[in-house]
């Protein structure tokens, strides 16, 4: 069997036991997991919430989890997964809503961008495909989502200078600036728009 | 999901238990006492902080949903 073979088989097993809640035999396989693949962030996640699952006779602290979650940050800094469950960590077991809303801005920026790209992925193979309604809904995401990429709504007079302005079906109207991170990329799925539009 | 008529000390795992923020004199609540002492006005504070417990716990349970098995 192949490397990766007996690592995903691994974490099959360690699923198994967490479905069946034997918490302190998944850690025991997180750890010599580990001990093999120290790089994978994944397995710091796991190791963290594992360790917060333990009973009173364990040996684990939990700052351990704490620690875990960290590493898994250093390990890959864009993991949305591990700066949101960091957040969870802060909020619900150190009690630190202020410091937890750091952790959740860094993960849901991550995860928004990834999302954004997939998005902008999908939508240019829906238009190749020639499925347009599935491409303007790729696109209607792609837009609501964006706009969060530019920090709060803006002003009116704000708005007015915008590139692209929206009334969404609910009422509020709201604009897109594509000078952005995916400007580019965004302007030209509306390119593709206007052309099948005209076609 | 842990339903409201779980017992706190039940559901909150004992690495959590030791925790400033766990209360051993809640632990004998439900969920859904905890959870109506939490939103009532003045808040709970502690209620708040077991409520944070248990949900915590739930969501660590439920982790593995989803993943192949």
């Amino acid at each position: 069997m192949s490397p990766v073979a007996g690592f995903k088989r691994k974490l099959r097993r360690i699923s198994r036991l967490w479905e069946a809640q034997e918490y302190e035999t998944a850690l025991t396989e997180v750890d010599a997991l580990l001990e093999t693949w120290p790089g994978n962030p994944r397995l710091h996640i796991l190791r963290a919430c594992l360790v917060q699952l333990q009973e009173e006779d364990s040996p684990y602290e939990l700052t351990e989890a704490r620690e875990a979650l960290e590493q898994a940050l250093q390990l890959d800094e864009d993991s949305a997964a591990a700066a949101i469950e960091l957040g969870y960590f802060l909020d619900n077991v150190e009690d630190d809503p202020r410091e937890a809303l750091k952790a959740y801005a860094k993960g849901v920026a991550t995860a928004r961008q990834l999302l954004i790209d997939g998005l902008i992925g999908q939508a240019k193979a829906f238009l190749q495909l020639e499925k347009r309604d599935e491409f303007l809904r790729c696109l209607q995401e792609i837009l609501h989502l964006a706009q969060f990429e530019r920090g709060p709504r803006r002003s009116k007079a704000e708005q007015a200078g915008a590139d692209v302005v929206f009334t969404s079906p609910s009422g509020p109207l709201y604009a897109i600036d594509l000078k952005g991170r995916y400007g580019k990329q965004i302007q030209d799925l509306l390119n593709e728009l206007a052309v099948d539009s005209s076609a | 999901m842990a339903l409201d008529t779980d017992i706190a000390n039940d559901v909150i795992p004992g690495s959590l238990k030791r925790l400033a923020s766990y209360h051993s004199d809640y632990g004998q609540k439900t969920y859904k006492e905890i959870k109506d002492l939490a939103a009532a006005d003045p808040p709970d504070m502690k209620a708040r902080q077991m409520k944070k417990l248990i949900e915590q716990t739930e969501r660590l349970q439920q982790k593995s949903k989803g993943r192949p098995s």
